[in-house]
């Protein structure tokens, strides 16, 4: 199903992932929509943890088969069948988008938000060579694509709460240490965070963020009521 | 999977000492918080299956049994057999929303909807994926998320072309999901009895939104090592099952 995919983008496996915690959140449902987006995205791009999130999924079926029983009331079989059948049945193929000619860059979680693949992206420029397009805005976490320019940086920042970057495009080097695509940065009110996109082209990510931002610099301060966060 | 080091990219995130999202904080603070009551004696009540172990086998087969209907289901789409997947089914989807803070109602509701569900998307069910178990807690968990968040869940696409997959799996690795299953409820039964809670509580507990407050008297980090302790020994305890 893979056989269309451009070599330059068969990217090999991740080096950076979530973490357990992420991990077993994201399997046990109690990670919040913004958060998951970032987690789902990565995972696709990650045969490691899609596995781990399978067998941490395991682990609920199977918590779930030893709760005691609730018994339902008089009729529910009955209902839940008239229930069933009221509504069609959800019958898109499951290989609907495999019938595409050559593969999208955006893993599929994210192009249901953009609304198509990457072309489809809505850019708002922020300067400095920088582009986003907001995607969700929860009451305290947000989730947008950012997409830096070749050589360009992030303002330098730190996180009130965490902030997780999953490589799409590109890749950047922060703290040292270099992300590509499917690699996911998880940065917390610890970490002065400057992300420096590679010289050799734009650098796509998705960016999580869970608290305002806080920005050090004086352009950076400048330019927060325009990124609206 | 033959034992734990076949899960080592988290080894970074068990050494450091980062910290993760509010959300994150919230429930491990609510997790720990939990686990301290617990030592104190003044928790409720968490099923902890301390027999599991000779259990296991006996419900590896109605596992097992349960994956196999579903197949025959999706099959046939026969109302007998949805029947008796109902009568398995059903019950527990009404527990685990009932965990999860759902009135008696609204966890009727759910457990029916769940398995509206099931019946809509039977076609969906890969076999070779997962048991039955599993795919049938994957539609609760998202059921509930949108239930009681109003949130839609960012799921994967195994079709997605973009997928990047791994190496073939070899026989060992590819052990079947549901001796899977039984393997890890093996391994949830060798954990020490605090560490079983804290698993158990990441699945039965959702995060609150309305209350950092009253957690953030917590210790964070005693919180985030004792979470990463103990599935670092889950993961460990499934490594010994399983070689
Ligand atoms: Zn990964």
């Amino acid at each position: 199903m893979n056989a269309q995919t451009p070599a330059s983008r068969r990217s090999a496996q991740p080096d950076h992932h979530p973490g357990e915690e992420l991990i077993v959140a994201y399997a046990s449902g109690a990670l919040d929509e913004a958060n998951a987006l970032a987690i789902a995205s990565h995972m696709t791009l990650c045969p490691v943890c899609r596995d781990a999130v399978a067998l941490y999924e395991t682990l609920g079926g199977s918590l779930m088969d030893h709760l005691p029983p609730a018994p339902l009331a008089d009729g529910a079989l009955i209902e839940t069948l008239a229930r069933a059948k009221a509504m069609p049945a959800t019958s898109q193929p499951r290989s609907s988008l495999a019938a595409h000619g050559t593969a999208p860059l955006l893993p599929a979680p994210l192009r249901h938000y953009v609304g198509g693949d990457i072309d489809a992206a809505k850019w708002r420029p922020l300067g400095a060579g920088i582009h986003h397009m907001p995607l969700i805005n929860g009451d305290s976490v947000t989730a947008r694509l950012l997409r830096i320019g070749p050589g360009r940086s992030v303002f330098d920042h730190t996180h009130g709460g965490t902030e997780l970057t999953v490589v799409l495009d590109g890749s950047y080097t922060s703290q040292g240490q270099h992300f590509t695509r499917g690699d996911i940065e998880v940065a917390d009110e610890t970490v002065h965070h400057r992300p420096v996109a590679s010289m050799k082209g734009a650098c796509v990510c998705l960016v999580v963020t869970d608290a305002p931002l806080r920005f050090h610099s004086w352009l950076g301060r400048l330019m927060q009521p325009f990124i609206g966060i | 999977m033959e034992n734990a080091p076949a899960f080592s990219p988290f080894k970074d995130s068990l050494d450091s000492s980062r910290s993760y999202g509010t959300g994150q904080v919230r429930q491990m603070a609510k997790l720990a918080r939990t686990a301290m009551r617990a030592e104190t004696g003044v928790a409720a009540q968490t099923m902890i299956p301390s027999d599991a172990k000779q259990e296991a086998t006996g419900t590896g087969n109605e596992a097992a049994r349960m994956t196999t209907l579903l197949s025959a289901f999706q099959a046939a789409r026969d109302e007998a057999i949805f029947a008796e997947l109902f009568r398995y089914y059903a019950p527990r989807l009404k527990s685990y929303m009932r965990k999860l803070g759902a009135a008696e109602d609204i966890a009727e509701e759910l457990a029916q909807e769940a398995m509206a569900s099931v019946w809509r998307k039977a076609h969906l069910f890969d076999a070779g994926r997962a048991g039955a178990g599993t795919w049938i807690f994957s539609i609760a968990r998202n059921l509930r998320i949108d239930a009681f968040r109003r949130q839609h869940r960012p799921e994967i696409d195994f079709d997605d072309p973009v997928l990047v997959s791994a190496e073939p799996a070899t026989p060992e690795v590819a052990l079947d999901r549901d001796r899977q299953a039984i393997a890890i409820r093996a391994a949830l039964a060798a954990l020490p009895r605090e560490q079983a809670r804290i698993v158990h509580l990441s699945f039965f507990e959702d995060k609150p939104h309305a209350q950092i407050a009253t957690e953030l008297g917590i210790p964070l980090g005693t919180v985030k090592s004792r979470m990463r302790l103990a599935f670092q020994r889950f993961r460990k305890a499934l490594g010994e099952q399983t070689s």
